[in-house]
Protein backbone atom coordinates (compact mmCIF):
# COMPACT_ATOMS: atom_id res chain seq x y z
CA UNK A 1 0.00 0.00 0.00
CA UNK A 2 2.95 2.30 0.66
CA UNK A 3 3.99 2.23 -2.99
CA UNK A 4 0.85 3.34 -4.82
CA UNK A 5 2.87 6.07 -6.57
CA UNK A 6 4.99 3.40 -8.29
CA UNK A 7 1.87 1.39 -9.22
CA UNK A 8 0.21 4.57 -10.50
CA UNK A 9 3.24 5.64 -12.58
CA UNK A 10 3.41 2.30 -14.39
CA UNK A 11 -0.37 2.15 -14.72
CA UNK A 12 -0.42 5.73 -15.99
CA UNK A 13 1.96 4.80 -18.81
CA UNK A 14 -0.37 1.98 -19.90
CA UNK A 15 -3.54 3.98 -19.26
CA UNK A 16 -2.46 6.69 -21.69
CA UNK A 17 -2.96 4.17 -24.50
CA UNK A 18 -6.65 3.86 -23.62
CA UNK A 19 -8.81 6.38 -25.47
CA UNK A 20 -11.99 5.97 -23.42
CA UNK A 21 -11.79 7.91 -20.16
CA UNK A 22 -14.04 5.42 -18.35
CA UNK A 23 -11.83 2.42 -19.07
CA UNK A 24 -8.73 4.50 -18.33
CA UNK A 25 -10.01 5.49 -14.86
CA UNK A 26 -11.00 1.90 -14.11
CA UNK A 27 -7.57 0.72 -15.30
CA UNK A 28 -5.98 3.07 -12.74
CA UNK A 29 -8.34 1.76 -10.05
CA UNK A 30 -7.46 -1.80 -11.12
CA UNK A 31 -3.82 -0.91 -10.42
CA UNK A 32 -4.81 -0.23 -6.79
CA UNK A 33 -7.54 -2.85 -6.46
CA UNK A 34 -5.58 -5.72 -4.83
CA UNK A 35 -4.31 -3.40 -2.09
CA UNK A 36 -7.72 -1.76 -1.64
CA UNK A 37 -9.42 -5.15 -1.20
CA UNK A 38 -6.61 -6.36 1.08
CA UNK A 39 -6.75 -3.33 3.41
CA UNK A 40 -10.56 -3.20 3.39
CA UNK A 41 -10.88 -6.82 4.51
CA UNK A 42 -7.97 -6.46 6.95
CA UNK A 43 -9.50 -3.49 8.75
CA UNK A 44 -13.14 -4.62 8.55
CA UNK A 45 -12.50 -8.15 9.73
CA UNK A 46 -9.50 -7.36 11.99
CA UNK A 47 -8.11 -10.70 10.85
CA UNK A 48 -4.65 -12.15 10.23
CA UNK A 49 -3.16 -11.13 6.89
CA UNK A 50 -3.66 -14.64 5.48
CA UNK A 51 -7.39 -14.00 5.52
CA UNK A 52 -6.86 -11.27 2.91
CA UNK A 53 -4.09 -12.75 0.72
CA UNK A 54 -6.52 -14.03 -2.00
CA UNK A 55 -6.85 -10.34 -2.97
CA UNK A 56 -3.44 -10.81 -4.63
CA UNK A 57 -4.21 -14.09 -6.43
CA UNK A 58 -5.07 -14.09 -10.16
CA UNK A 59 -8.11 -16.39 -10.08
CA UNK A 60 -9.88 -14.63 -7.22
CA UNK A 61 -9.18 -11.26 -8.86
CA UNK A 62 -11.27 -12.41 -11.84
CA UNK A 63 -14.25 -12.92 -9.51
CA UNK A 64 -13.64 -9.64 -7.66
CA UNK A 65 -13.42 -7.68 -10.93
CA UNK A 66 -16.50 -9.46 -12.31
CA UNK A 67 -18.46 -8.50 -9.17
CA UNK A 68 -17.37 -4.84 -9.29
CA UNK A 69 -18.18 -4.71 -13.01
CA UNK A 70 -21.84 -5.38 -12.19
CA UNK A 71 -22.05 -2.04 -10.37
CA UNK A 72 -21.77 -0.34 -13.75
CA UNK A 73 -24.25 0.23 -16.55
CA UNK A 74 -24.71 -2.83 -18.71
CA UNK A 75 -23.23 -1.69 -22.00
CA UNK A 76 -19.80 -0.73 -20.63
CA UNK A 77 -19.35 -3.70 -18.27
CA UNK A 78 -17.17 -5.72 -20.60
CA UNK A 79 -14.59 -2.95 -21.12
CA UNK A 80 -14.70 -2.06 -17.39
CA UNK A 81 -14.04 -5.71 -16.50
CA UNK A 82 -10.99 -6.02 -18.75
CA UNK A 83 -9.50 -2.70 -17.68
CA UNK A 84 -9.93 -3.59 -13.99
CA UNK A 85 -8.51 -7.09 -14.48
CA UNK A 86 -5.47 -6.03 -16.52
CA UNK A 87 -4.77 -3.23 -14.02
CA UNK A 88 -5.00 -5.71 -11.12
CA UNK A 89 -2.69 -8.19 -12.83
CA UNK A 90 -0.19 -5.40 -13.47
CA UNK A 91 -0.33 -4.64 -9.73
CA UNK A 92 0.51 -8.19 -8.64
CA UNK A 93 3.21 -8.44 -11.32
CA UNK A 94 4.90 -5.33 -9.87
CA UNK A 95 4.43 -6.68 -6.32
CA UNK A 96 6.10 -9.95 -7.33
CA UNK A 97 9.36 -8.07 -7.99
CA UNK A 98 9.59 -7.21 -4.28
CA UNK A 99 11.61 -9.29 -1.87
CA UNK A 100 9.82 -10.69 1.14
CA UNK A 101 13.02 -12.49 2.16
CA UNK A 102 11.90 -15.64 0.37
CA UNK A 103 8.51 -15.59 2.11
CA UNK A 104 6.63 -14.18 -0.91
CA UNK A 105 2.94 -13.70 -0.35
CA UNK A 106 1.52 -13.78 -3.89
CA UNK A 107 -0.43 -17.01 -4.31
CA UNK A 108 -0.22 -17.58 -8.07
CA UNK A 109 -2.33 -20.73 -8.15
CA UNK A 110 -4.69 -20.14 -5.21
CA UNK A 111 -7.00 -21.95 -4.30
CA UNK A 112 -5.34 -24.99 -5.90
CA UNK A 113 -1.97 -24.37 -4.26
CA UNK A 114 -0.61 -22.31 -1.39
CA UNK A 115 2.77 -22.02 -3.15
CA UNK A 116 4.15 -18.51 -3.15
CA UNK A 117 6.38 -16.75 -5.63
CA UNK A 118 8.55 -13.65 -5.74
CA UNK A 119 11.32 -12.38 -8.03
CA UNK A 120 12.84 -10.75 -4.93
CA UNK A 121 14.59 -7.85 -6.65
CA UNK A 122 14.12 -5.17 -3.99
CA UNK A 123 12.94 -4.74 -0.42
CA UNK A 124 9.36 -3.38 -0.12
CA UNK A 125 10.69 -0.42 1.86
CA UNK A 126 13.13 0.49 -0.89
CA UNK A 127 10.19 1.73 -2.97
CA UNK A 128 10.98 5.10 -1.38
CA UNK A 129 13.93 5.18 -3.84
CA UNK A 130 11.55 4.51 -6.74
CA UNK A 131 9.35 7.51 -6.02
CA UNK A 132 11.45 10.04 -7.90
CA UNK A 133 11.84 7.80 -11.00
CA UNK A 134 8.06 7.21 -10.83
CA UNK A 135 7.38 10.96 -10.90
CA UNK A 136 9.86 11.38 -13.78
CA UNK A 137 8.10 8.58 -15.68
CA UNK A 138 4.71 10.28 -15.22
CA UNK A 139 6.13 13.60 -16.49
CA UNK A 140 7.80 11.94 -19.52
CA UNK A 141 4.61 10.05 -20.44
CA UNK A 142 2.48 13.16 -20.05
CA UNK A 143 4.83 15.33 -22.14
CA UNK A 144 5.13 12.60 -24.82
CA UNK A 145 1.33 12.25 -24.97
CA UNK A 146 0.88 16.00 -25.38
CA UNK A 147 3.59 16.19 -28.05
CA UNK A 148 2.07 13.24 -29.90
CA UNK A 149 -1.45 14.73 -29.82
CA UNK A 150 -0.13 18.03 -31.25
CA UNK A 151 1.72 16.37 -34.11
CA UNK A 152 -1.07 13.84 -34.89
CA UNK B 1 -22.10 -12.85 -19.41
CA UNK B 2 -22.14 -9.16 -18.48
CA UNK B 3 -25.86 -8.61 -19.01
CA UNK B 4 -28.48 -8.06 -16.33
CA UNK B 5 -29.74 -11.61 -16.79
CA UNK B 6 -29.45 -13.55 -13.50
CA UNK B 7 -27.96 -10.37 -12.01
CA UNK B 8 -28.55 -11.21 -8.34
CA UNK B 9 -27.58 -14.85 -8.82
CA UNK B 10 -24.23 -13.79 -10.27
CA UNK B 11 -23.66 -11.27 -7.47
CA UNK B 12 -24.45 -13.84 -4.76
CA UNK B 13 -22.21 -16.49 -6.39
CA UNK B 14 -19.32 -14.00 -6.68
CA UNK B 15 -19.70 -12.91 -3.03
CA UNK B 16 -19.84 -16.55 -1.91
CA UNK B 17 -16.66 -17.40 -3.86
CA UNK B 18 -14.79 -14.35 -2.53
CA UNK B 19 -15.76 -14.82 1.12
CA UNK B 20 -15.18 -18.59 1.08
CA UNK B 21 -11.76 -18.11 -0.57
CA UNK B 22 -10.77 -15.64 2.14
CA UNK B 23 -11.87 -18.04 4.87
CA UNK B 24 -10.09 -20.96 3.17
CA UNK B 25 -6.90 -18.88 2.86
CA UNK B 26 -6.96 -17.97 6.55
CA UNK B 27 -7.18 -21.69 7.42
CA UNK B 28 -4.71 -23.02 4.81
CA UNK B 29 -2.20 -20.20 5.35
CA UNK B 30 -2.13 -20.19 9.14
CA UNK B 31 1.21 -22.01 9.27
CA UNK B 32 2.79 -19.69 6.68
CA UNK B 33 4.48 -16.66 8.27
CA UNK B 34 2.42 -16.80 11.47
CA UNK B 35 2.59 -13.94 13.95
CA UNK B 36 4.92 -14.41 16.90
CA UNK B 37 2.08 -14.00 19.40
CA UNK B 38 0.11 -16.73 17.60
CA UNK B 39 3.13 -19.04 17.99
CA UNK B 40 3.33 -18.14 21.68
CA UNK B 41 -0.34 -18.95 22.18
CA UNK B 42 0.00 -22.42 20.61
CA UNK B 43 3.71 -23.29 20.96
CA UNK B 44 3.26 -27.02 20.28
CA UNK B 45 1.50 -26.40 16.95
CA UNK B 46 3.91 -23.70 15.77
CA UNK B 47 7.23 -25.02 17.10
CA UNK B 48 9.93 -24.70 14.36
CA UNK B 49 7.57 -22.90 11.95
CA UNK B 50 9.26 -20.18 9.90
CA UNK B 51 8.33 -16.59 10.80
CA UNK B 52 8.91 -13.38 8.86
CA UNK B 53 9.12 -10.31 11.11
CA UNK B 54 9.40 -7.10 9.07
CA UNK B 55 9.75 -3.52 10.37
CA UNK B 56 11.57 -4.19 13.64
CA UNK B 57 14.38 -2.47 15.44
CA UNK B 58 17.09 -3.89 17.67
CA UNK B 59 16.42 -2.77 21.20
CA UNK B 60 19.08 -4.61 23.16
CA UNK B 61 21.98 -6.98 22.49
CA UNK B 62 22.31 -10.09 24.61
CA UNK B 63 25.07 -12.71 24.77
CA UNK B 64 23.77 -14.98 21.98
CA UNK B 65 21.50 -12.64 20.05
CA UNK B 66 19.37 -9.56 20.47
CA UNK B 67 15.93 -8.39 21.49
CA UNK B 68 13.89 -6.76 18.77
CA UNK B 69 10.97 -4.41 19.08
CA UNK B 70 8.20 -4.83 16.54
CA UNK B 71 5.12 -2.64 16.99
CA UNK B 72 5.80 -2.47 20.71
CA UNK B 73 6.26 -6.23 21.17
CA UNK B 74 9.65 -7.46 22.32
CA UNK B 75 10.96 -10.68 20.79
CA UNK B 76 14.16 -12.55 21.66
CA UNK B 77 16.20 -13.54 18.60
CA UNK B 78 19.12 -15.97 18.82
CA UNK B 79 21.83 -16.40 16.20
CA UNK B 80 24.84 -14.69 14.63
CA UNK B 81 24.25 -11.00 15.32
CA UNK B 82 27.80 -9.63 15.04
CA UNK B 83 27.03 -7.26 12.15
CA UNK B 84 24.08 -5.59 13.83
CA UNK B 85 23.89 -3.06 16.62
CA UNK B 86 21.29 -1.47 18.86
CA UNK B 87 18.98 0.89 16.96
CA UNK B 88 19.34 -0.88 13.58
CA UNK B 89 16.10 -1.26 11.63
CA UNK B 90 15.85 -4.85 10.47
CA UNK B 91 13.52 -7.43 8.98
CA UNK B 92 14.18 -11.04 9.92
CA UNK B 93 13.21 -14.56 8.95
CA UNK B 94 13.69 -17.33 11.49
CA UNK B 95 12.25 -20.37 13.20
CA UNK B 96 9.99 -20.09 16.22
CA UNK B 97 11.38 -22.26 18.99
CA UNK B 98 9.14 -22.96 21.96
CA UNK B 99 10.54 -22.51 25.45
CA UNK B 100 9.25 -22.06 28.96
CA UNK B 101 9.73 -18.29 28.89
CA UNK B 102 7.46 -17.76 25.86
CA UNK B 103 9.70 -18.85 23.02
CA UNK B 104 12.25 -17.17 20.78
CA UNK B 105 13.27 -16.91 17.13
CA UNK B 106 16.26 -18.82 15.78
CA UNK B 107 17.69 -16.42 13.21
CA UNK B 108 17.94 -17.52 9.55
CA UNK B 109 18.04 -14.31 7.48
CA UNK B 110 18.34 -10.61 8.24
CA UNK B 111 17.90 -7.63 5.97
CA UNK B 112 18.57 -4.01 6.81
CA UNK B 113 15.98 -2.03 4.84
CA UNK B 114 16.35 1.74 4.75
CA UNK B 115 13.07 2.36 6.55
CA UNK B 116 12.41 4.55 9.52
CA UNK B 117 9.05 5.49 10.96
CA UNK B 118 9.24 8.76 9.00
CA UNK B 119 9.99 7.20 5.59
CA UNK B 120 7.07 4.79 5.96
CA UNK B 121 4.79 7.64 7.04
CA UNK B 122 5.95 9.71 4.05
CA UNK B 123 5.31 6.79 1.64
CA UNK B 124 1.86 6.24 3.11
CA UNK B 125 0.92 9.92 2.82
CA UNK B 126 2.02 10.01 -0.85
CA UNK B 127 0.08 6.80 -1.53
CA UNK B 128 -3.04 8.18 0.12
CA UNK B 129 -2.77 11.36 -1.95
CA UNK B 130 -2.50 9.32 -5.18
CA UNK B 131 -5.48 7.19 -4.14
CA UNK B 132 -7.59 10.29 -3.44
CA UNK B 133 -6.60 11.74 -6.82
CA UNK B 134 -7.72 8.59 -8.67
CA UNK B 135 -10.95 8.47 -6.65
CA UNK B 136 -11.56 12.10 -7.66
CA UNK B 137 -11.10 11.07 -11.32
CA UNK B 138 -13.61 8.27 -10.71
CA UNK B 139 -16.19 10.62 -9.18
CA UNK B 140 -15.76 13.04 -12.10
CA UNK B 141 -16.41 10.19 -14.56
CA UNK B 142 -19.25 8.24 -12.96
CA UNK B 143 -22.25 9.06 -10.82
CA UNK B 144 -24.69 6.91 -8.89
CA UNK B 145 -28.27 6.80 -10.04
CA UNK B 146 -30.09 5.56 -6.99
CA UNK B 147 -33.23 4.77 -8.97
CA UNK B 148 -31.28 2.15 -10.91
CA UNK B 149 -28.75 1.44 -8.19
CA UNK B 150 -25.70 1.32 -10.46
CA UNK B 151 -22.88 3.58 -11.58
CA UNK B 152 -23.52 5.56 -14.75
CA UNK B 153 -21.24 7.56 -16.96
CA UNK B 154 -21.66 11.31 -16.51
CA UNK B 155 -23.26 13.01 -19.49
CA UNK B 156 -20.27 15.23 -20.39
CA UNK B 157 -18.04 12.13 -20.55
CA UNK B 158 -20.60 10.16 -22.57
CA UNK B 159 -20.89 13.01 -25.09
CA UNK B 160 -17.12 13.29 -25.39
Amino acid sequence: MADLLVHYAIGYSGGKLLKDRRTRVMFYIGNFLPDLVFKTFLFISNSPTWYCEPSHSPLILIVICFLITHLFEEKIRKSIFWSLLVGSYLHILIDSFKSYMGQGVILWAFPFSMDRFEFGLYNPDETIYLMLPAIILIVIVELSARLFSKTA
Amino acid sequence: MFSNRYFYTKVVICLAIIISSFIYSSKAGRFINPSFWVCQLRPNDFNEKVIWVPYSSIEKKVSNGFIINTNGHKITVKGDTRNYSVGNNISIVGKFIKSEDGGYIELQKVSKPPFTHNTRLFSNIISLAILLYVLALFVRTFHIRLAEGILHTKEHIRNG
